[in-house]
């Protein structure tokens, strides 16, 4: 193009459960973001797999020839940076990585199967933008996030810019219907049975959601617009508010309904009448164990979220680093569940980001890594809370089962491992933990290992007895400069120690200077 | 109160009868120039022709299928037929009356057409050495008897039917098509001033003995076949639906014979022989006394000279807007425009496409495809832009009747070029017009659509009144993506922010744009709606109009041709008008508007009112928001509803009146509006139009 605008196009196609959306946007920041094309087909991806456990070759061919149109509709525009994602009915689908081969061969798109802990964070980013934007978050008020996709559901307890609580559990709206056959979705003891069934599944965190005042319910789910078409909403832009007296009115009003009868009185297509009942009672549910008294339906879907992302990246947005700060108050509350020591996690955390940003120049590794690092620093010693013996074992088990937003299954197992590796022993192939990494993520557990077994070398007596810590690079040494309040030898022996690990991934010997008395006010 | 009654509706076919009545009507006015009421002949003649092929033929088709069922007005099929050959009979007996008054009083101005004995010697001299060097080479006479069976002739084709006496006094028929490929009527030399034509069936009868030596020739009889042409295409199935169309036109070819023209003879031989070869009844025969086939005066009407029995060619005008405005991004960046044509020119649609494929900063065009000219600037301009590396997406309705084997030709021409061609949705028919441009600028992607009531046709849109709109509004470029996407089959049906589409949606908003005026009208508020379209068939949205008139919405309908609807029965349609325009123009623009309590909401359509445009093609329907664009069409409306000229009134019988002008001043709506828009606007072309652009390449 002879001109071109300081704006840039993102597009982002979302292989879902039940349509395939392709969405492209436009931005010169995060402010003037703005859809310029939207279009969604509706598939039975979801469906299939869930019944049969894989997509066959004909939905395949289907997906590859409307994919193609997709990039046609790409090309029209011009569109450079795009992301191509699919979430539960790939993910669940036994033949997924010849699915995604196919995909790469007839249309060359690179398709990302994306984990549940990831779509819920894009809808979370999502949902969170919007919120900011109406400024709905208020101090010392609780919001609750509940993402209800096709396969799973989400919740995400924000109070005070804070994540206290986050849990996801594999129940979701084509879920719940496909668990039931037809026979069963037709008897008139479906929705007893549905509440009962669903009520099992969420039960568990209901002692957690009671703890906290909730003031909204903030949800995102494919079925949303179907809802609020049922609820007498019309196409809002931006957000619906909706009481719990209104929302259990048409509770009510649907539990003695048959299908017919939904698809008459709500003007709902066949597929769409199906769907209705589970999500009606999933939503009945959500609000049963909890206080809110209001649900929010804000319009933003995952496609939101992944473009929220992409464009606060690419233009280097606080958003990034508001979303950022959520994901660690997330991993604290981990840490505190685990009953970590919070001063040591500090000191740990503190150290080894120095130690990375003085190796810039020579880590090689991108800034994504700090923050994983850093969560890995956060969380390194919660297996304690399991057993004193082996605590490095259990942290990377602890780490390795929760739910932390914001990572992908990939990049938490990549936290575990530096957890795993924070105090001793050479990352080896006897190891089982290690061995599921390929070989790049191997290098980054290292690297970013080494420099944790610093940091917790540093603060070896849990004392905090280096109040002031300088790190930088000096020719062919990390020179670590301390000016400790007392007696440092434990540290000094036990950082020699670590030193050779470190030198021997970097190529870099750490040093340790130790400044006595002076200015510290002896 | 039941609106359904059979008392309420008329017979459609019978309805389109009518409007063809009034098109000949115009053949008949004498003020009118004399070589355009011929056009008019010629006009009613090819209606004709088209009605007895489509409908006529699934009428036939229907009648072997269902006998007892019967249409909204109560007629079975069986009624409709011979009540349509009752009419019809009618009707080209008036056609030739008129045909011959017009013929006698063009000898007035030395324009004479001759039998062959009537000519000068050297006349005679003449037309005898053009049988021998032109027609005789390309004429085949088929013999008929044991061994030739009757031969496959071509629907619409001209025949010669010959009964030939052999040495033995036995009768044989012999058949001659009229060649195709030469002139119909040939101009022959004629003494000073005298312009002299014959036809060339004449001119083959007086020679034809020469082709059949050996013969005596006892009758030469012209005749005409007119085949069903109503065909179905099985979309499901068709592997390749370029093929299957092709597959199908020669089908058409060969589809049984619905109507039998013959020239009036007292040898009944070949008559009865006809009959009976092609199963046709007495109802199916019609004898003329004169030239068979009258489609051929409307090419004669454009003879050089004698341009004094023509009116004068209007000169189409630009806008304002577009005055001193050549590009047409920026025009329409700056105001939307809307286009009135003939009246203004079709030249800025062709220029947008132009445009948009030149264009650097143009990235993506998508137009809808119906019926185009033969050699259409707008197809070559989108070409040109896929040539240009530009995404062109082109959705061609390949199966525009009569049209199928023209839009086979340039598809295929545009796939070459690497145009995305799509040939619609399975089982639907694309009407829609709209044509979209996605344009990056400074300030971002930018799209610009037009739509239109016609289609993009720049030789119809000298003839059809149509209106378009430019838009550069977002809501509306959000919505022609979404269209284009639908058709492309890349989305389901979003929720539109502006147009309503059919099959899905726009019956439902009609129904609710009629209802709220019911409401209106019930609670004591002024409701008004005023309609044109070609024809209004759909028996539903017919009873709601009888249930608004019935509720006191006042509504006056401009319908050209079939209207099922009955004005004026008291109680059931009173407050309703029902009008026609028939004038030299084709009234072709679909617009409806409604008063809205005083908002007044106008939308312009490709949609007639019909079942088939409701319920089985992809059409547009959109509001026009821009006041002054709003208050320019609420005119054109109130003055075509003034004209007491070219608008005929229908009564409650269904039969039509023309409006007389009385004492009040004549008002001819078509003849005004192209004072007005000449008024209005300059009908200079920005320069640059008239030198960079292509289109004048092949326009000379």
């Amino acid at each position: 193009m002879s001109k071109k605008g300081s704006s840039r196009l993102f597009s982002i196609i979302h292989i879902g459960s039940e349509q395939i959306t392709l969405q492209i946007s436009e931005f010169s920041d995060l402010s003037d973001l703005h859809v310029i094309e939207k279009t969604s087909k509706e598939v039975f991806l979801g469906e299939e797999t869930f019944k049969t456990g894989k997509i066959s070759y004909t939905t395949s061919s289907q997906l590859c020839s409307l994919l193609r149109g997709y990039k046609r509709l790409m090309s029209e525009y011009g569109v450079r940076e795009y992301r191509v994602i699919a979430t539960t009915a790939l993910r669940e689908a036994e033949n997924q990585h010849y699915i995604v081969d196919q995909i790469r061969i007839r249309t060359g798109f690179n398709l990302e199967v994306v984990d549940m802990l990831q779509e819920i964070y894009f809808k979370y980013a999502a949902l969170y933008h919007i919120i900011r934007k109406h400024d709905i978050e208020k101090p010392d008020e609780s919001l609750l996030f509940v993402d209800i996709s096709s396969g799973g559901l989400g919740f995400t307890l924000l109070k005070n810019g804070i994540i206290h609580y986050q849990q996801n559990i594999h129940i979701g709206a084509v879920r719940i219907k496909e668990s039931f056959d037809k026979n069963e979705r037709d008897s008139i003891h479906f929705p007893q049975a549905l509440s009962e069934y669903i009520y099992s599944s969420i039960e568990p965190v209901k002692e957690e959601l009671a703890r906290h005042k909730i003031k909204y319910i903030v949800t995102s789910g494919n079925e949303n617009h179907l809802l609020l078409q049922m609820l007498g909403h019309g196409a809002s832009d931006g957000m619906t508010f909706v009481s719990r007296d209104e929302f259990n009115t048409l509770y009510e009003q649907v539990q003695d309904l048959n299908l017919p009868q939904l698809m008459k009185i709500f003007h709902l297509g066949e597929n769409k009448a199906e769907m209705a009942l589970p999500t009606i009672v999933l939503y009945n549910q959500i609000l049963s164990i909890t206080n809110a008294p209001e649900i929010i339906f804000p319009d933003a879907q995952l496609v939101d979220g992944v473009t929220i992302l992409h464009a606060a990246e690419k233009m280097d947005d606080p958003f990034m680093m508001i979303l950022e700060q959520q994901v660690l108050s997330l991993a604290r509350n981990i840490g505190a569940k685990y009953r970590y020591e919070t001063p040591h996690s500090l000191a740990v955390e503190s150290i080894s980001l120095k130690v990375f940003d003085a190796m810039n120049s020579l880590h090689g590794l991108p800034r994504r890594d700090r923050v994983l690092l850093q969560v890995a620093a956060i969380l390194h010693d919660i297996g304690k809370f399991v057993n004193l013996r082996r605590h490095y074992f259990y942290s990377y088990r602890l780490i390795f089962s929760s739910d932390i937003i914001g990572f992908s299954e990939r990049e938490k197992e990549v936290i575990a491992n530096v957890a795993h590796y924070h105090s001793k022993g050479t990352p080896s192939s006897l190891d089982a933990n290690f061995t599921r990494l390929d070989l790049e993520e191997k290098v980054k557990v290292a690297k970013l290992a080494s420099m944790i077994r610093i940091a917790d070398a540093i603060d070896r007596s849990h004392r905090q007895k280096a109040v002031t810590c300088d790190i930088r690079l000096h020719g062919d040494n990390l020179e670590i400069t301390v000016s400790p309040l007392e007696d440092f030898s434990l540290e000094q022996w036990t950082f020699e120690d670590k030193a050779d690990f470190f030198e021997h991934v970097h190529g870099v010997r750490p040093v340790l200077i130790i400044q006595s008395g002076g200015s510290h006010g002896f | 109160m039941d609106f359904n009654k059979a008392e309420y509706y008329l017979n459609r076919e019978l309805s389109w009868l009518k409007f063809n009545d009034r098109v000949l009507g115009e053949a008949g006015i004498a003020d009118t120039p004399l070589l355009e009421r011929l056009k008019f002949v010629a006009i009613s003649s090819s209606n004709l022709d088209e009605f007895f092929m489509v409908r006529v033929g699934t009428l036939k088709n229907q009648q072997d299928e269902s006998r007892d069922w019967v249409d909204a007005a109560g007629m079975s099929y069986e009624q409709q037929l011979s009540e349509i050959s009752r009419t019809a009979h009618k009707h080209v007996k008036q056609q030739y009356r008129v045909m011959k008054e017009i013929l006698r009083e063009l000898e007035h101005d030395q324009v004479y057409f001759l039998r062959p004995e009537n000519m000068a010697p050297f006349a005679v001299e003449w037309v005898r050495n053009y049988f021998e060097n032109t027609i005789s080479p390309v004429l085949t006479p088929l013999a008929v008897d044991a061994s030739h069976p009757f031969p496959f002739l071509a629907n619409r084709s001209l025949n010669l039917g010959v009964v030939l006496l052999d040495k033995s006094g036995e009768t044989n028929i012999a058949v001659i098509q009229v060649p195709g490929v030469l002139p119909r009527i040939l101009e022959v030399p004629g003494e000073k001033n005298k312009r002299c034509f014959v036809f060339l069936e004449d001119v083959i009868h007086i020679y034809c003995k020469k082709l059949f030596h050996g013969y005596r020739i006892k009758n030469v009889t012209p005749f005409r076949i007119t085949r069903n042409a109503d065909f179905l295409i099985d979309e499901e199935e068709a592997d390749d639906l370029l093929e299957e169309v092709e597959r199908s036109l020669r089908q058409r070819k060969r589809g049984r014979a619905v109507r039998l023209e013959i020239g009036a003879s007292e040898n009944k031989v070949l008559k009865k022989f006809l009959l009976s070869e092609l199963r046709i009844s007495d109802d199916d025969l019609y004898e003329f006394n004169g030239p068979l086939d009258l489609t051929c005066f409307n090419k004669f009407a454009d003879i050089p000279g004698r341009d004094y029995l023509r009116q004068s060619a209007i000169q189409p005008q630009l806008p304002l807007e577009l005055l001193h405005q050549d590009n047409m991004f920026d025009a329409v960046r700056g105001n939307d425009i809307l286009l009135h044509h003939p009246y203004e020119s079709f030249r800025p649609v062709i220029e947008f496409v132009l445009q948009a494929a030149e264009d650097p900063n143009v990235l993506a065009i998508k137009q809808t495809l119906y019926r185009v000219s033969g050699n259409s600037p707008i197809v070559r301009a989108l070409a040109q832009a896929a040539e240009n590396g530009k995404q062109v997406t082109v959705v061609v309705e390949i199966m525009a009747r009569f049209d199928e084997e023209n839009n086979i030709l340039w598809a295929r021409r545009l796939e070459e070029a690497g145009c995305h061609v799509i040939y619609g949705l399975v089982g639907l028919k694309t009407h829609a017009k709209m044509c979209l441009v996605v344009r990056r600028e400074d300030g971002g992607i930018r799209r610009y659509v037009h739509m239109g009531t016609g289609n993009y046709n720049d030789a119809t849109a000298r003839v059809y009144t149509d209106l378009g709109l430019f838009t550069a509004n977002d809501q509306f470029g959000a919505d022609a993506s979404g269209f284009f996407n639908v058709l492309t089959g890349y989305s389901d049906p979003p929720i539109w922010n502006k147009i309503s589409v059919a099959p899905l949606g726009l019956r439902d908003r009609l129904i609710e744009l009629v209802d709220q005026e019911i409401q209106f009208a019930r609670t004591g508020k002024p409701a008004r709606i005023i309609a044109k379209m070609n024809s209004l068939v759909d028996k539903d949205i017919v009873a709601q109009l009888y249930e608004a008139s019935a509720a006191g919405v006042k509504i006056d309908l401009i319908v050209r041709g079939i209207c099922v609807l009955r004005p004026g029965i008291p109680g059931v349609s009173s407050n309703i008008t029902v009008r026609s325009i028939v004038g030299r123009f084709l009234e072709h623009s679909r617009i409806y508007y409604f008063s809205a309590g005083g908002e007044e909401k106008c939308y312009l359509s490709s949609a007639d009112l019909m079942p088939r445009n409701l319920n089985n093609r992809v059409e547009l329907f959109f509001p026009v928001e821009t006041e002054s664009h709003k208050n320019r069409i609420l005119d054109i409306l109130e003055l075509l509803l003034s004209d007491n000229q070219k608008a005929h009134e229908m009564k409650a019988t269904g039969a039509y009146r023309r409006r007389k002008s009385g004492s009040k001043p004549k008002i001819n709506a078509q003849e005004e509006m192209v004072r007005r828009a000449r008024d209005n606007a300059t009908s200079a072309m920005p320069a640059s139009w008239e030198v960079v652009s292509p289109v004048q390449a092949y326009e000379g």
